[in-house]
């Protein structure tokens, strides 16, 4: 990695940044949850104890520009989020009551990020997938769309 | 080029009340837990109705059209404006490559932070500047 100036000897030093380059993980865990209704809402993420033990270095969100279907509890599929409706959803990252990190769904997904990841590095224990969650904040009907996240850590 | 690594973020913004007009300035809301001089700001990045289309609260996020008309600034702990009047456009990561701004990291002082309107466009009462800030607290 080219190191340019002391104020990018620290950022590395101290884990706020990471060459682009970089492999991102090596493993990726995806979740899929269903809409379950209209409107305006808060979804919990499902608890994943392989997750809360893992080092989550990033996080996407994927939309139908990717992939159009994805499965669902029950074992049928169901139609991913509209890559339209991705400016109405955000997430928050968190740990019991304390969020770490909220941020647009825009953020999380790399076809409208230039193919640039999300990375949180978030060690084991710093995060609990169960406090997570998805707030849909403009009031479009998506109700049985499929949020597709996919995590990946080591 | 380096992908920044998310230590905490949170969303914040600015609100613009009464009729926008060029030269207007509108503080940062102040958010109590980050506006008492006590995160380490080294990431910052900006959100127009495209990325984000309402704020948690409901309002209305300044269209990308209109956000050419506003400029941002930030002040540090010393009230020194370390970012002066950077177009707001140039925050929207994906303006950018995908690239979060990185800065120096800084105390900064939320609530004397400002953006400033240079040409109102079809800005409206009630809008707001969303941005997502990167920090480490101090």
């Amino acid at each position: 990695m080219g190191i340019i100036s002391n104020t990018e000897a620290y950022m590395v030093a101290t884990g706020k940044v990471r060459d682009y380059t970089e492999t991102v993980a090596n493993n990726c865990e995806t979740v899929n949850i269903v809409i379950p209704k209209s409107g305006l809402q808060k979804i919990y993420l499902p608890q994943n104890s392989l997750l809360d033990s893992k080092k989550i270095r990033a996080i996407e969100v994927l939309t139908d520009s990717q992939v159009l279907r994805a499965t669902i509890p029950g074992g049928t599929v169901g139609d991913v989020l509209e890559s339209l409706a991705i400016s109405a959803f955000d997430f928050t990252f968190a740990k019991d009551s304390e969020n770490i990190s909220n941020t647009p769904f825009h953020c999380m997904n790399r076809v409208l990020n230039s193919g640039k990841f999300y990375f949180l590095d978030s060690e084991p224990g710093d995060h609990r997938i169960g406090d997570s969650f998805i707030n849909q904040i403009a009031a479009l009907d998506a109700k049985n769309f499929v949020i597709v996240l996919r995590f990946w850590y080591d | 080029m380096n992908n920044i690594i998310v230590k905490q973020s949170q969303t914040v913004t600015a609100t613009i009340t009464g009729t926008p007009s060029a030269n207007r300035k509108y503080k940062f809301d102040d958010i109590p837990n980050l506006s008492r001089n006590n995160i380490v700001l080294y990431g910052i990045e900006a959100f127009t109705a495209s990325q984000l289309s309402k704020t948690s609260d409901g309002s209305d996020v300044i269209a990308a059209v209109d956000s050419l008309g506003v400029t941002v600034t930030l002040k540090d702990n010393q009230n020194v404006e370390f970012i002066y009047q950077i177009p707001y456009t140039d925050l929207v990561r994906s303006n950018n490559g995908g690239f979060v701004i990185l800065l120096e990291p800084k105390l900064i002082n939320l609530t004397d932070c400002y953006i400033q309107i240079n040409d109102a466009l079809s800005l409206a009462d009630g809008d707001k500047a969303v941005f997502n800030f990167y920090y480490d607290l101090v």
